[in-house]
């Protein structure tokens, strides 16, 4: 009787396990990963601007989209615009207020297939964002850049995606409409399997 | 755009407090006065800022609700008199609610950049900073023979913190200092007309948000440590020092050397901080 229980117990565990082992464990690789933004200015130009510190993982399981998910986390302190004033500005309580709400984060959880021209394989990542201490849903189209083993035998895989956000909705609404509401985000972004 | 901007800031940060401050030092009366400034600087704080929320998101908008506690101190104190060398209810009162602004605001601090004892010391600095401030303005022959002087004294530290938040590069926070500003330039400019004195126990408002916001443009905004001190030290110095000189003998001459001293320290402390500021190469 024990040794039957024993038994079914592993069976159990090894078809509940599956799943969760075929799914792979990725990191983003920050060298090779890139935050960028743009932002309207006084109507009449873009600052652009970039996140230089972040980190972030990620699942992925090319069979079930139940084994997928993205989280990356930035340090809102870390805005970079080329220049420094601007810069102390921008992480000052005016816009990311980044000592009061010092992390971005972005957690996606689900994956839809969906086919964007020029890219092999491309996906509707659905999540939240967190931003300025409010968090809101987020679907960001991930189009898929390439896939496979680099030249040390790591396993990679690049997207990237191209969306836009109103700050206002995130709190962020000092000095509209001197600095724009509407944020069009750029990110490149390379997760290496663990 | 950007004249409209500063229209904007000079309507949420000056008429919009300065009306009902005007009303509440016209029509309240005097043991109303304190609380009525401080649902003023609500309205201008909410005006600028937003609603503040309860608990706020942002924990530089307790202050709202600071000053509702300071103005309502204010209002039941009986009065501000003490025995001599020892502090009264009002000066530990006052102090109490100083360190619960600047342990409110520094939240974010303790969370996600302090260790505990570390935490501890500099809040600890920060509130002997604040005292500092606090007895300035409580104490000095020249309070007791001329008490506009105090309001003088508050008023160019209130400037001062407010320009300074603004350099280091907080337009909000420097708008939020500029709404206390405008409270005790209202009740100056409503003291002189009606010659009569400015009103009483309203320091603890003034000097519990005063303290604070510098609290908050040192951690939020980096502005400099120095400059806080010196604008801390402003009321000490500059009713002390005429006194040190015999100066309090004429009382005339005595406001006008407490007035230039006032000055020049704010004028220092703006300076430190253009310093220690990256260069003004742009604008956003």
């Amino acid at each position: 009787m024990r040794i039957f229980n024993v038994s079914a117990l592993l069976a159990l565990l090894m078809i509940s396990s599956s799943p969760i082992l075929a799914a792979d464990s990725y990191k983003v690789d920050s060298v090779h990963t890139f935050i960028n933004f743009k932002v309207l200015r006084s109507g009449f130009s873009y600052v652009v601007g970039r996140f230089n510190s972040f980190s972030g993982s990620a699942t992925w399981d090319d069979a079930d989209p139940a084994g997928r998910s993205l989280e990356i986390t930035i340090d809102a302190g870390s805005v970079d615009t080329g220049n420094e004033r601007r810069d102390q500005h921008l992480t000052s309580p005016d816009f990311f207020n980044a000592k009061q709400f010092p992390q971005i984060i972005f957690k996606a959880s689900q994956f839809k297939e969906t086919s964007v021209e020029g890219f092999d394989a491309a996906w509707e990542a659905a999540g939240e964002l967190t931003l300025h201490g409010v968090t809101k849903p987020l679907t960001v189209v991930l189009k898929q850049v390439g896939k496979g083993e680099d030249r040390r035998g790591n396993f990679n895989i690049g997207v990237q995606a191209e969306f836009t956000i109103k700050r206002s909705e995130f709190g962020m609404t000092n000095m509209i409409p001197m600095g724009g509401d509407e944020v069009t985000c750029y990110v490149d972004v390379l997760v290496q399997r663990q | 755009m950007e004249i409209e901007l500063l229209e904007q800031a000079a309507i949420y940060a000056v008429l919009i407090p300065g009306i009902p401050a005007a009303l509440a030092l016209l029509l309240a009366p005097v043991r109303v006065q304190p609380f009525a400034l401080a649902l003023a600087y609500f309205i201008g704080d909410t005006a600028v800022r937003g609603w503040p929320g309860l608990p706020p998101a942002d924990s530089t908008q307790w202050l709202p609700w600071i000053a509702l506690l300071a103005g309502l101190l204010g209002s039941v104190s009986r009065s501000d008199r003490k025995q001599q060398g020892q502090p009264s209810f009002l000066d530990l009162a006052t102090l109490s609610l100083m360190a619960l602004a600047l342990a409110l605001i520094l939240i974010p601090a303790f969370r996600f950049a302090w260790e505990p004892l570390e935490g501890a010391g500099l809040l600890g600095l920060l509130l002997l900073g604040s005292s500092i401030f606090w007895f300035g303005i409580r104490n000095g022959k020249l309070v007791e023979e001329m008490p506009a002087i105090r309001t003088v004294l508050l008023l160019t530290t209130g400037i001062g913190v407010s320009i300074l938040t603004g350099i280091a590069g907080s337009v909000v926070l420097a708008q939020a200092v500029a709404v206390v500003a405008t409270l005790l330039a209202a009740d100056l400019a409503i003291a002189w007309v009606g010659r009569k004195a400015p009103t009483t126990n309203t320091q603890p408002l003034y000097a519990v948000l005063l303290a604070a916001f510098f609290a908050a443009a040192w951690y939020f905004a980096e502005a400099p440590a120095t400059a806080g001190l010196i604008l801390a030290s402003v009321p000490w110095l500059a009713i002390h020092i005429p006194g040190k000189f015999g100066l309090h003998r004429s009382t005339k001459t005595a406001q006008i050397v407490a007035l230039v001293i006032a000055l020049a320290l704010t004028a220092t402390a703006c300076y430190l901080t253009i310093s220690a500021s990256p260069p003004l190469d742009m604008e956003f």
